[in-house]
């Protein structure tokens, strides 16, 4: 699905990754006016916003980066600068260029960019501009903050009688946002104003910025003006609307042939959608087009097969239609990620970013998503767990809320069995991965050049130690994906051992996840997100050389949090020691009030990494 | 050939029409279409590999790359003079047919992008001069089943879209592991901008190739020179009946590039080079000559000679600096009879230090990369040793990751030195600020050179060419000495380090580069001289808020630059970092070091064992990796940075009331014709001392001696996991 100009926002830190916002400038005051007006001219009800930054440099030769994102739906006009008093060059202009993100193949983002330098301390700049969005239907997401630290700003947001619209505030909690409401004759003007805010920032385990900063989302819902527009009232005219850009598809016979070709072997309705979703993961590419109203229209069906690649739009269509085909009832469904905080209380454009298929069976829905390249088809990857799916049901929708799978889905288990061979360690492997350990790991496995595939897996289980050699002895087929990934090997781990006169010193860990655990800390403003719920299983047996006992080992780790579990410890059974840990992160999302919590849960977890076994005679 | 003919007849015949009718775009697409893709040869017709070839990503079954060239002459009206521009038409098809085995292939081959269309005409009075370019697209997949998909081109996208260029992008529909893809790009293209068409190839790619073929056609107003080096085919010429002249190379399988580790690709892999020259049109003469160039140091020195004595004003700015850089170094003795008196090379020195301070540091700028152009530096230079009677030469040579002297063609392809005939002959390469008086840099050391310009004494200049081979730095004057204060903290968690480093010859550079600041410059080269200090001053004074905030920039880089090398070392993230000094700049001279110190903790060392601890002692000498498996047999020679040792001499207290064992395993020797390995361990009461040599005796190994450079590495690698026990008493 389309990403809007306001939510590049988003992914604004790729782009400027060079030019990372100088801290030593920062913005006395941010004015934006926004205002529903309509255009006689063009007939169309627009969305007007003026804004007008005023930047100051606490120290000379600060660099300042412009970047504003805009599409075919807004544009940018009156652009301007003046610098410590200097207005900018009449025949000066921002450069202007398509925004190109390795996500997206082609959409019609746009972005005008400027640097300037600000060359004294106490310089002074001020950056106006206009945004006009031509439809109200794509404007939506308001941000106080902005890339430099603001001082005050003001947001006056001017509606008219004519123009219905709610305001949802997102993450006002701990700001000091003061909010007016006037209600004049013809119109409302609501401000927001406030002092104080940090610049963004991108922190690490994080999802997105409308989980953490105080933002604004403007819901359109009719107009009954100098026109007449209806927008999204509520959920069921966006329904309507995403419902209206369907296209009916052009060429049945072929899809049909198609899944016909794939389920010729199905023996029932199961294996038929089994078959046709992994044929759509092997043979379709995911390459995303979204320009214009294909932003949100889902290519033909036909068109995906005949060029074995799409978007999620795309791929869901291909997916529904195929199975349709064949007399299954599958639907198109929109949802957002866990990329958004939003769900479809708020009917918006900004509230969904994806598209997927679900199977109605039984009266209930199947979900699929082809975009998922490696998961089986009953997984479900975390980005789509516990959110509301908008599910086509002909003229009305189904509101489905996704359940949370648990982190037993992603099980990634490895089983060693080791004996000592003077100063090395030699024994058997096996690893199990599942879910979206397994995709993960493939995702990077299947983009490796066939020769290097070998090489790239002996590394990952080495965790790239020269020392730690394997060979491969079985493995599954990598290329099934509706199955757990499995493999066993030999090891013949050189220099594991360390030795003084009785005395063996082993570590058994080899792969110490999570050992150092990368969060800031100071002043961090977002809550901790794992990518996914991790679920870390591993047991080592080593047989003790005979005349040896266990002298010591580290002490039990035992941490069971509401949110994460961290166990590991060594026990001693006969003539073997065994190493069992078990990490599993069952809530993805941490409050970052938990987060000294969790910060000394994983040093204890690293002390535990940094304690061999010892054995002696 | 006859392919090629027919292309030819296409092309030609559309070539005027190209450029005034844009609409004409599809109907030459789809007449080159026709053209290319109908009787495949060469490997253009193969759908399979050989079952050896199965496991690679994907084969190149065949690639073609084809230019053809023709160039005519005009008068343009000028407003006080008319002119002879050449216009050249150049048509460039390259043409690839590869079989994709995976998906990182398929990836690889799933969209194209390219520049659709150039237009830089412009107009000067009645005149339009031609500087435009079009490019055209085909693709095709051919499926397993030999059934084949005529990919629609008009599905790009644009991602520039203005009158001057377009730059366009394809995502290559229908692909799936195992097909074929057949793609081609003709580049036509049109410009009186006197551009540059001559062409350095090396023939192997990422892939496996199984045919190729380079076929370049030129018209009689081309004299051509090409030369091909490492195994590569030669070229067939042949001649038509117009005169228009084809060379064409072709061969079949080449192995994919699999690694670039101490590799010189233009001394490893065969490549060609062309070079078309549009001939003096303007006497009527056109010297057909075809010939192999094999070092053409004679076209060299005549053009050197030629810029050298010219009256060009960017010539002559560098001739006045060089002047004034003499001028310096002379009033920085007490007096004339001082000067006089000194010897050749300490007035060279300081003139040297005064250029590169006075041209190579700007206080405005961030950067310090300069933009001097190398060959008139060292003229300019030159110019001023003679007029007093400083004995020196110029000497040419290329880089050693550049072609060899013998294949040499042109001017961009070698670099000036200045060899000044001292007491002790010495070096100058005037290029950047860190290289220092008499410093060879790396990339020059051990490569065969030429002297082209000799000025012996009083008696004049002569120009004698003659080959000298450019001196290799022993080893002992490329030196990493690193001391190192380590402490056990009390919790046993880490460990504390005092780090000293000292790093000599080519050792210090890159370090040098972000470790230094303008300041450290000034401080060194032009402080305490009253001619630089008023120009320091009156930069600093002119720009002052610039340079301030620069050299506080510099700062701040260089305490991030102190963290990277700590972590980059140690494989792990430094914490508590502090007294970060850089106390010996290593700006002076070739024996000066740069030395800088700083203190940090770090965790990953230390392993608690029941009551007592394990030191991961082998890391303290850095992270270094052994050599892969796939990396043990190798057919390339070894071109390493240079020769040079790394020192590690390193004192660890040992905690009150631990004993140490292991100290036997840190006796380590390792010695071969490339190098060698030698570790010591002592312990004088609390005190463990830890002394290892790391060194590589040449720059260059021939690939026969590999394995004893592997032994080297891997002797390091395994020290690396060495430990102590510190055993609680």
């Amino acid at each position: 699905m389309k990403y809007l100009y306001n939510l590049f926002i988003l992914s604004f830190f790729s782009f400027n990754a060079l030019a990372q916002a100088d801290s030593n400038i920062y913005i006395n005051k941010a004015i934006k006016n926004i205002e529903i007006v309509y255009n006689s001219k063009s007939k169309k009800i627009e969305v007007i916003e003026n804004v007008n930054l005023s930047y100051q440099s606490s120290q000379p030769n600060s660099n300042y980066s412009f970047n504003e994102f805009y599409d075919d739906k807004t544009k940018i006009e009156d652009l301007k600068y003046n610098l410590d008093k200097k207005i900018n060059p009449s025949i000066w202009k921002a450069e202007d260029s398509y925004y190109q993100s390795n996500d997206i193949f082609y959409s019609d983002a746009r972005v005008k960019y400027f640097d300037l330098n600000l060359p004294k301390q106490g310089s002074e700049l001020n950056v106006s501009y206009k945004r006009i969005t031509d439809d109200p239907r794509y404007f939506g997401v308001i941000y106080f903050s902005e890339n430099y630290k603001v001082n005050s700003f003001t947001v006056k947001i001017t509606i008219p009688n004519w123009f219905i619209a709610d305001i949802k505030e997102f993450n006002f909690d701990g700001y000091n946002i003061n909010k007016t409401q006037e209600k004049l004759k013809d119109k409302t003007v609501i401000t927001y104003s406030g002092e104080g805010l940090s610049a963004l920032k991108n922190e690490s385990f994080t999802r997105g910025l409308s989980y953490t900063y105080p933002h604004l989302l403007f819901l359109s819902k009719t107009a009954e003006g100098p026109i007449t527009e209806t927008y999204f009232p509520n959920l069921n005219q966006q329904f309507k609307w995403y419902k209206s850009l369907l296209l009916p598809e052009t060429d049945l016979d072929i899809i049909k042939n198609k899944a016909l070709e794939i389920t010729s072997k199905a023996l029932n309705e199961q294996d038929k959608i089994d078959l046709i979703y992994y044929w759509i993961q092997d043979n379709i590419r995911y390459i995303a087009f979204e320009n214009g109203i294909a932003g949100f229209r889902p290519a033909f069906a036909s068109e995906v097969l005949n060029k074995k690649y799409g978007d999620c739009k795309g791929m869901a269509n291909l997916a529904c239609q195929m199975l349709k085909s064949i007399d299954i009832d599958a639907r198109l469904c929109w949802l957002g990620t866990n990329h958004l905080n939003y769900d479809y209380s708020t009917p918006c454009l900004f509230v969904d970013n994806h598209m997927i298929c679900a199977v109605i069976k039984n009266g209930k829905p199947f979900i699929l998503d082809p975009t998922e390249t490696y998961l089986s088809i009953n997984e479900n990857a975390e980005r789509i767990q516990n959110r509301e799916i908008l599910i086509d049901n002909g003229d009305s929708y189904i509101l489905f809320k996704n359940p949370q799978r648990d982190y037993k889905q992603n099980l990634i288990h490895i089983n060693t069995s080791l004996i000592i061979n003077d100063l090395s360690l030699i024994g058997d492997g096996r690893y199990l991965m599942m879910g979206e350990s397994k995709s993960g790991f493939l995702n990077g496995y299947n983009s490796l050049k066939t020769n290097k595939m070998t090489e790239a897996l002996e590394n990952y289980v080495s965790n790239n130690d020269d020392n730690y050699k394997i060979k491969i002895n079985k493995q599954s087929n990598f290329s099934n994906y509706s199955k757990n990934l499995d493999f066993d090997y030999n090891i013949n781990y050189k220099n594991a051992i360390t030795k003084f006169d009785n005395e063996i010193y082993i570590d058994l860990d080899h792969n110490k996840e999570f050992k150092s655990l990368d969060i800031e800390q100071d002043k961090r403003k977002a809550d901790i997100f794992f990518p996914y719920k991790y679920n870390i299983q591993h047991i080592t047996k080593l047989q003790i050389p005979e005349g040896y006992s266990l002298k010591s080992k580290p002490a039990d780790l035992d941490i069971d949090q509401s949110d994460y579990k961290l166990k590991a410890n060594y026990i001693a059974n006969g003539n073997e020691i065994i190493y069992q840990k078990e990490i599993i992160i069952k809530n993805c999302r941490i409050d970052k009030t938990k987060l000294a919590q969790l910060v000394k849960d994983f040093n204890a977890l690293n002390q535990f990494y940094q304690e061999t076994i010892t054995l002696s005679k | 050939m006859i392919k090629k003919l027919v292309l030819s007849l296409v092309l030609i015949l559309t070539f005027n029409h190209l450029f005034s009718q844009q609409s004409d775009y599809k109907q030459i697409a789809e007449s080159l279409k026709e053209t290319i893709w109908k009787n495949p040869q060469n490997g253009f017709e193969l759908r399979t590999t050989s079952p050896d070839l199965k496991s690679e990503s994907a084969v190149i079954l065949s690639r073609s790359y084809e230019t053809e060239a023709t160039s005519k002459r005009k008068v343009k009206y000028m407003i006080l003079s008319a002119a002879v521009t050449a216009q050249i038409n150049q048509i460039t098809t390259y043409h690839e047919r590869t079989l994709l085995n995976d998906k990182a292939a398929v990836e690889d081959y799933s969209s194209l992008k390219y520049r659709k269309k150039l237009d830089n005409n412009s107009s000067f009075m009645f005149n339009k001069i031609y500087d435009e370019a079009t490019n055209y697209l085909g693709v095709k997949i051919i499926k397993p089943d030999g059934k084949e998909i005529l990919v629609n081109t008009s599905e790009e996208v644009l991602l520039k879209n203005k009158s001057s260029e377009e730059k366009g992008k394809l995502a290559i529909s229908g692909l799936s592991v195992g097909d074929i893809i057949d793609f081609y790009i003709c580049y036509v293209e049109k410009t009186e901008l006197g551009k540059s068409f001559s062409e350095v190839e090396i023939l192997n790619n990422e892939y496996y190739t199984m045919n190729y073929s380079y076929t370049y056609t030129f018209s009689d107003k081309f004299d051509v020179s090409y030369s091909n080096a490492n195994n590569c085919p030669d070229f067939i010429r042949t001649i038509d009946d117009d005169g228009n002249n084809t060379y064409s190379l072709k061969g079949k399988n080449l192995e994919k590039i699999n690694s670039n580790w101490w590799v010189s690709s233009y001394r490893t892999y065969p490549y060609f080079e062309i070079i078309p020259l549009q001939s003096n049109a303007v006497n009527g003469k056109i010297n057909k000559i075809m010939s192999k160039a094999t070092g053409d140091i004679e076209s060299i020195k005549t053009q050197a000679y030629k810029i050298f004595k010219s009256d060009a004003l960017t010539y002559n700015t560098y001739i006045t600096k060089a002047l004034y850089s003499f001028g310096d170094a002379q009033s920085s003795f007490k007096n004339n009879k001082e000067f006089k008196a000194a010897p050749v090379d300490t007035i060279v020195k300081r003139m040297y230090d005064k250029w590169r301070y006075d041209n190579l540091i700007d206080l405005k700028e961030r950067s310090s990369e300069t933009s001097a152009i190398n060959s008139n530096s060292a003229y300019s230079f030159s110019f001023v040793l003679e007029k007093n009677n400083i004995p020196h030469e110029i000497i040419i040579t290329p880089s050693r990751y550049w072609k060899p002297l013998n294949e040499i063609s042109n001017y961009s392809d070698v670099s000036f030195l200045i060899k000044i005939n001292g007491a002790v002959p010495t070096y100058l390469y005037l290029k950047d600020p860190y290289t220092v008086y008499n410093e060879i840099p790396v990339y020059f050391q051990g490569e065969n050179a030429y002297s082209i310009f000799q000025f012996k004494d009083e008696k004049g200049f002569l120009s004698k060419n003659y080959p000298i081979v450019i001196p290799v730095v022993d080893e002992k004057l490329n030196v990493i000495q690193e001391n190192l204060s380590v402490s056990i903290l009390p919790d046993f968690k880490k460990i504390k380090i005092n780090r000293v480093v000292e790093e000599s010859g080519s050792m210090k550079i890159e370090d040098q580069k972000f470790l230094l600041t303008k300041l450290d410059f000034f401080n060194k080269l032009g402080k305490g001289q009253s001619d630089l200090d008023t120009r320091f001053k009156n930069q600093y004074k002119i720009n002052k808020p610039k340079v301030t905030a620069i050299l506080s920039d510099e700062e701040t880089d260089k305490t991030a630059y102190f963290k990277s090398l700590i972590e980059s070392q140690y494989d792990t993230k430094p914490e508590q970092i502090s007294n970060t000094i850089v106390s010996g700049t290593g700006l002076n001279n070739n024996d000066e070091k740069l030395i800088f110190s700083s203190t940090f903790q770090l965790n990953d060392f230390i392993q608690k064992a029941g009551n007592n601890y394990l030191l991961n002692i082998g890391k303290l000498i850095g992270t270094i990796s052994a050599v892969k498996e796939q990396e043990l047999n190798r057919k390339f020679d070894v071109y390493m940075p240079s020769a040079r040792v790394f020192n590690y001499f390193i004192n660890i207290t040992v905690p009150d009331g631990y004993n140490v064992k292991g100290l036997e395993n840190l006796q380590k020797e390792m010695i071969n014709q490339t190098g060698d390995f030698k570790s010591k361990a002592t312990l004088k009461g609390k005190i463990l001392t830890l002394e290892v040599t790391r060194s590589y005796h040449h720059n260059f190994e021939k690939a026969t001696d590999w394995p004893k450079i592997v032994s080297l590495i891997n002797t390091a690698y395994e020290f690396t996991g060495q430990k102590i026990l510190l055993e609680k008493i």
